[in-house]
Order: structure tokens, then C-alpha cells, then sequence
């Protein structure tokens, strides 16, 4: 657990938004959106699994 | 003739012999005088007499003192204990979640919390306080008519009446007040001051407020009423007695031609030896009740420094509402204290009335 | 924890703050991402220090009764993670959502309460006997 996730979105947020743009002004709009979703999904695989370990950790700490 | 001179002679004897019954037989049963079964049971109980008390030095007074209220100070201590750990808990819980709404949430807990370690405390001395003053209210029942007795003894007439007449119905009125209305009234209170507490709601605690007050002034105005009552009704008994007791005395003298003078110093001796047994009954009273309020009264006492120090903690901690409640605790701990110490006056200062008076009377 | 970790928190704070700034205007969804991420990193990152601390007033549970310090304890934590989302809800914009997660965190916390609040009942009515 690092601040290398959050370069790591922003950079694929970044790199995504770029494409978009691209994709965009090339008229290949269902593909920006199709590129858009991937990063989403991408981004929440890595978030899922750091969010959940925290969670366990939060529920043996506090006794929820 | 010597018919006449005989029978005058067996007169004067006769009379000789009689004088001196009267003048040396009380004088004798004085000193030799064992006290009556009764009245030896009150002078036996308890465990420091008068003359013991008298000559006491104040180092071996406070010692005695601290013997029977030391035992009181451990279970309150360990309640602040609980307190400040609960308190200390609630403010770490706080800095997890600073924000307003959430600070409701964990004060309430903490609220719950600090009135459940409280009432188990307060409740239990609600408890012994209703018990210590029924039992010294029994114990009156049955000593005052022995009491009575020996200030009839002393002459006291008037004095024994207002002792078993006005006196014991007051003590017994106001036992009787305390037990079944006092005292309610007091958990009544606690219950409401903790439901402020928990609820917030601020008409609730200016109830709870306007509710001490009530009870306070209550007890303030009994208390002077008795106060006033009891003193003047034994004032005017003392001089009704001394009245009596000088015309008889008078009466005595001037009657008897020739032993008149020497029966009344005998009689003086004896009134004085019963004057002394009174004293010392009185005193066993006062000391077998003292015997049990100085623990309860420590005991009361502690609670409520302690609970008042606790809301304090509670207030510096950050959690006022918490104070509230423990602050109100401790005032339902002092109106105990008020209570179980106006009737313990009442009781030992009437009991002290009565021994003082009656001692400037006929013979003094 | 020495004091110079504040510092750390302090510059992973900014940086997630910038990059969050940086990314709204192209993809605001990364940008909420992207903070979250921030946050779960800070929290993870403190977690191990609370519970440092938390062990330490755990010694304090022996003068209380267990149920009240789990109590306590669950409380905070409760409104820990409720904060944390209702704040983020807040950023993107949805406030309506951050009010019911903190209604939902507030009975939460009243249902954990329940037992004491039951304790307090029944003290009452032995005080009203």
C-alpha cells in the first residue's frame, strides 16, 4: 500500500483521457468510450482489492 | 406522770429512728443503687461510655474517628477509577470521528455508560439510608419510654412528657417522610437527571434542576419548623419542672418540723445520682447512633465528592452532557447526606436538650 | 510515530490533491478515483498507529465491563468509515447519498448501543419500583 496507486490512476487516468480525445476527433466515438470503460475497470480491479484488505483490517480493529 | 414522760420518750425515739431512715437509707441506696436491668442494657451497648468520652484527647478522638469511617473510601475510589477510564476511552473514541453528528452518537454511549456506573452506587446508598433511619427510628421506639423513666425520676415530669409526646411523634413524623417520601423523591431525580442526560431534551433538565431545589427547600423549612418547636417546647417543660420541684422542695422543708432540712439533702443527693444516670443514658444513645451514621455519613459523603470530581473530568474531557449527569448523581448523593444528618441532629440535639435541662433545678 | 511521518502524510495528501485537481476537467470520474485511492492509502497507511493505540486503552477495559469498551470502540470505528464516505460523496458532488451513509452509520452505532441503552431501562425501573 503506497502512493504508487495513486500515480498509477492518475496515470491511467490520464493516458485514457488522452486516448479519449484521440479516439474522439478521429470520429471512433463507441471506441472511446469502449477505451474509457476498460481503464475504468482497470482502475477499480487495483482499488477493489487494496479497499477490501482495509476494510479487514478496520473490522478486527474495531471490533465491528 | 412517768406513764406520760415514757410514751414522750418512745416517741422521740421513734421519730429519731425514722429521721434517720430517711436521711441515711437514700443516701446509702444511692451510693450502693444498681440501675435496672433496662436501663444497664442502654448503658452497656455501646462501645465508649460517657466518662471514657470525656476524657479523651482530640489526636485519640481523631484516631477513633478514623477507625470506623476508614473502610468506607475503597469502593468509591475505585468507581472514580471506572469513570475517569470510561471518560478517557470516550474522548479517544472522539478524535476518530470530530465531526458534530457523530460526537452525539458516541456521547450518548458515553452518557449510558457513566450513569450506569453511577446508579449502582447511588442506589445502594439511597438504600442504607432508608434502613440506618427506620432502624434508628425502632431503636427510639424503644428506648425514649426508659429514657422518659428516668427524667420522671429526676423530677422531670413535664420534660419526660414532651420527650415521649412531641419528641418521639416528630421523630417518627419526620423517619416516616423521609422513608416513604424523601427518598423516592431521590431516585425519582436520579432516574430524570439520567434521561436529560441521555435524551438532550432541555426542558427535562431545568425539571430535574427545579426539582432539587424543591426538595432542598423542603427539608430547610422542616428542619427550622422542628428546630423552633422541639427548643420551645422544652424550655417551658425545664421551668414548669423547676417550678415544681421548688415549691415541693419548699413544702418538704417547712412541713417535716424536725428532719424537714436533712430529708431534703438526702433527696438532693439522690436526684443528683439519678441526674447522672440520665446523662449517661442519654449518652449511650447518642453514641450507639453515632456509631452508625459516621460510617454512612463518610460513605455518603465520598460518593458525592467523588461523582462531583467525575463530572468535572467529564466536563474537562470534552463530554458535558456526561457531566451532567454524573454532577446530578452527585447532587442525589447530597440530598441523602441532608437527610440522614437532619434527622441525626434532630435526634442527638433533642436527646442533648434534655440532658441539659432540668440540671439548675431545685437542689442545684 | 515519530513526528517527521506527518510529513509524509502531508506530501501524499498534496500530491493526491493535485493529481485529483489535474484530472477533473478531462475524466472527472478518475479524479474521484484518484482520490479515493489517496485516501485509502492514508488510512492504511495510519491504521497500524491507531492500533498501537487502541491496544493501549484496551488496558483501561479491565476497570469497565468488556461490553462497554466494545461498545466505544465500535463506535469509532463506525463513524471512521461512514465519515470517509460521506465525505466522498460530498466531493463528487452527491450529498444526498453522504446523508444516508451517515444516517446509516448513526443507527449503527445506536444498534451497537442497544444493550447498554437496555441496562439503563432496567436501572431505571428499579429506581421508579
Amino acid at each position: 500500500m503506497d502512493i504508487d496507486l495513486v500515480f498509477k490512476i492518475a496515470a491511467i487516468g490520464i493516458i485514457v483521457a488522452v486516448l479519449n480525445q484521440l479516439l474522439i476527433r478521429s470520429g471512433r466515438e463507441d471506441q472511446a468510450m469502449m477505451t474509457t470503460l476498460a481503464g475504468l475497470i482497470v482502475v477499480l480491479s487495483m482499488m477493489v482489492k487494496e479497499i477490501s484488505e482495509l476494510f479487514v483490517t478496520i473490522k478486527t480493529l474495531f471490533n465491528l | 406522770m412517768r406513764r406520760k414522760r415514757f410514751r414522750l420518750c418512745r416517741l422521740l425515739a421513734m421519730v429519731l429512728l425514722v429521721a434517720a431512715g430517711i436521711v441515711f437509707c437514700p443516701a446509702v441506696y444511692a451510693e450502693e443503687m444498681d440501675t435496672p436491668p433496662q436501663i444497664q442494657e442502654y448503658l452497656d451497648e455501646p462501645e465508649i461510655s460517657a466518662e471514657e468520652f470525656s476524657s479523651m484527647s482530640l489526636p485519640e478522638l481523631i484516631a477513633a474517628l478514623w477507625k470506623t469511617v476508614s473502610g468506607e473510601f475503597l469502593a468509591p475510589f475505585r468507581l472514580l477509577g471506572q469513570i475517569g477510564a470510561l471518560l478517557l476511552l470516550a474522548s479517544a473514541a472522539l478524535t476518530f470521528a470530530p465531526s458534530d453528528g457523530w460526537r452525539q452518537c458516541i456521547e450518548l454511549i458515553a452518557v449510558a455508560g457513566c450513569f450506569l456506573l453511577s446508579a449502582d452506587g447511588t442506589l445502594e446508598l439511597v438504600g442504607q439510608v432508608s434502613a440506618a433511619i427506620s432502624d434508628w427510628r425502632l431503636y427510639l421506639a424503644s428506648f425514649l419510654p426508659i429514657f422518659a423513666g428516668v427524667m420522671v425520676s429526676c423530677g422531670q415530669s413535664a420534660g419526660a412528657l414532651v420527650c415521649t409526646g412531641l419528641f418521639f411523634s416528630m421523630a417518627s413524623l419526620s423517619a416516616q417522610l423521609i422513608c416513604s417520601v424523601a427518598m423516592p423523591l431521590v431516585r425519582a431525580y436520579l432516574a430524570l437527571n439520567s434521561a436529560a442526560g441521555i435524551s438532550g431534551v432541555p426542558p427535562l433538565q431545568e425539571a430535574t434542576q427545579g426539582l432539587t431545589r424543591c426538595v432542598r427547600s423542603l427539608l430547610r423549612g422542616v428542619s427550622v419548623g422542628f428546630a423552633a418547636v422541639l427548643g420551645l417546647q422544652n424550655t417551658l417543660a425545664a421551668q414548669s419542672d423547676n417550678l415544681a420541684m421548688r415549691a415541693g422542695g419548699a413544702v418538704l422543708s417547712s412541713s417535716i418540723p424536725v428532719v424537714g432540712a436533712a430529708a431534703q439533702d438526702a433527696m438532693a443527693s439522690v436526684l443528683a445520682g439519678l441526674r447522672v444516670v440520665k446523662g449517661s443514658l442519654g449518652f449511650a444513645a447518642i453514641a450507639v447512633l453515632a456509631a452508625a451514621f459516621l460510617p454512612l455519613f463518610a460513605r455518603c459523603l465520598v460518593m458525592r465528592l467523588v461523582l462531583a470530581a467525575g463530572g468535572l473530568l467529564a466536563k474537562a474531557f470534552g463530554l458535558p452532557r456526561s457531566g451532567a449527569v454524573l454532577e446530578g448523581a452527585a447532587e442525589g448523593a447530597g440530598l441523602c447526606l441532608s437527610f440522614l444528618v437532619f434527622f441525626f441532629m434532630l435526634v442527638v440535639l433533642s436527646t442533648a436538650l434534655m440532658i441539659a435541662t432540668g440540671t439548675g433545678g431545685l437542689f442545684g | 510515530m515519530s513526528a517527521a511521518q506527518i510529513g509524509a502524510v502531508a506530501g501524499v495528501a498534496i500530491v493526491t490533491v493535485v493529481l485529483a485537481v489535474l484530472l477533473r476537467p478531462y475524466s472527472p470520474v478518475y479524479a474521484l478515483l484518484a482520490s479515493l485511492a489517496g485516501t485509502v492509502v492514508l488510512l492504511a497507511w495510519m491504521l497500524p498507529y491507531a492500533a498501537q493505540a487502541l491496544e493501549w486503552l484496551e488496558n483501561f477495559s479491565v476497570y469497565l465491563l468488556r461490553e462497554e469498551f466494545i461498545c466505544l470502540i465500535r463506535a469509532a470505528g463506525i463513524a471512521l468509515v461512514a465519515q470517509t464516505a460521506q465525505d466522498l460523496c460530498k466531493d463528487a458532488g452527491m450529498t444526498a447519498m453522504g446523508a444516508k451513509v451517515e444516517l446509516a452509520g448513526r443507527c449503527m452505532i445506536l444498534l451497537s448501543a442497544l444493550p447498554m441503552l437496555q441496562r439503563v431501562v432496567d436501572v431505571w425501573s428499579r429506581l421508579l419500583q
